[in-house]
């Protein structure tokens, strides 16, 4: 794997982690600030 | 208008927990950025802020869930149960972002995406076990007798965080050593990487500590609508 590729390659494992991260703190944002409430 | 009803707001602690967390990310991620590229690995080496970090949380996680199910089964406060179930969820999030980033890692470094070596089978039998832990607690209705399960569980559970950490060190495998090897107090590497890790581990950190609280107050929420409904 060349150099540019690999830094592609590091950028796309970091933006995949931190989606995770951050879409799951916003589902919870979501939840508990009472726009995801079920009812 | 009873508790369940009113419209709830993020309170002040978990708001400053989360402005924390998101001050020292962007710090972290300066830092990882300005770190020096490993000697064999090169900029691959990157992955480990993220790795680390996660696998950190998701040990921390699995804790502080076997905690709260000891503290269920003396003090039999539902409230307990419901921070050692929110907390085991973030530790399943944090757990499954361990496998991804140490498969992106994987397939660069030993040219394939998994290999069942010992810290990889022991992180996916741990994976399996708090999937196993959600199973059933999706499995049992009586909330009291889900509850002890549970938490029977998750104490259960724990027993797979220290035969994970220390499968690099019993078995021989492929996967590299403790970062930071309490065993033998030493660290293997730079000062500015070692920096970098270790303010990503306190970004992911406080980050968990504002999830759990906020989970924790979306479950007793949900509780207390069920017993107002019940």
């Amino acid at each position: 794997m060349g150099k540019a590729d690999l830094g592609v390659f590091v950028t796309a494992v970091y933006v995949a982690t931190y989606l995770l991260i951050f879409g799951y703190g916003a589902y919870l944002l979501w939840r508990a600030t009472g726009v995801g409430r079920e009812d | 208008m009873n508790n369940a009803e009113k419209p709830s707001k993020l309170d002040p602690t978990s708001r400053a927990l989360l402005v924390a967390g998101l001050l020292v990310f962007a710090a972290g991620q300066y830092l990882a950025f300005k770190a020096p590229p490993d000697v064999q690995q090169g900029y691959l080496i990157r992955i480990l802020y993220v790795h680390v970090a996660a696998a950190w949380v998701a040990y921390l996680a699995f804790f502080v869930a076997m905690t709260y199910a000891v503290l269920y089964l003396w003090k039999q406060n539902p409230a307990y149960d419901r921070l050692s179930a929110a907390s085991a969820e973030i530790g399943l999030v944090f757990m499954l972002l361990t496998l991804f980033g140490g498969m992106m890692w994987a397939r660069p470094t030993w040219g394939v995406f998994w290999t069942w070596e010992p810290r990889l089978t022991t992180s996916a039998i741990l994976t399996a076990f708090y999937v196993g832990y959600f199973l059933l607690r999706h499995a049992i209705e009586d909330p009291e007798f889900r509850a002890k399960a549970a938490a029977a569980a998750a104490i259960l559970g724990v027993v797979n965080i220290p035969i994970n950490y220390m499968s690099v060190y019993w078995w021989r495998s492929i996967h590299q050593t403790a970062t930071i090897d309490i065993i033998n107090r030493k660290t293997h590497m730079d000062a500015s990487m070692l920096v970098a890790m270790l303010v990503n581990l306190l970004a992911t950190t406080l980050f968990y500590i504002a999830f759990l609280r906020i989970k924790g107050a979306i479950a007793a929420r949900l509780a207390e609508r069920e017993e107002w409904d019940g």
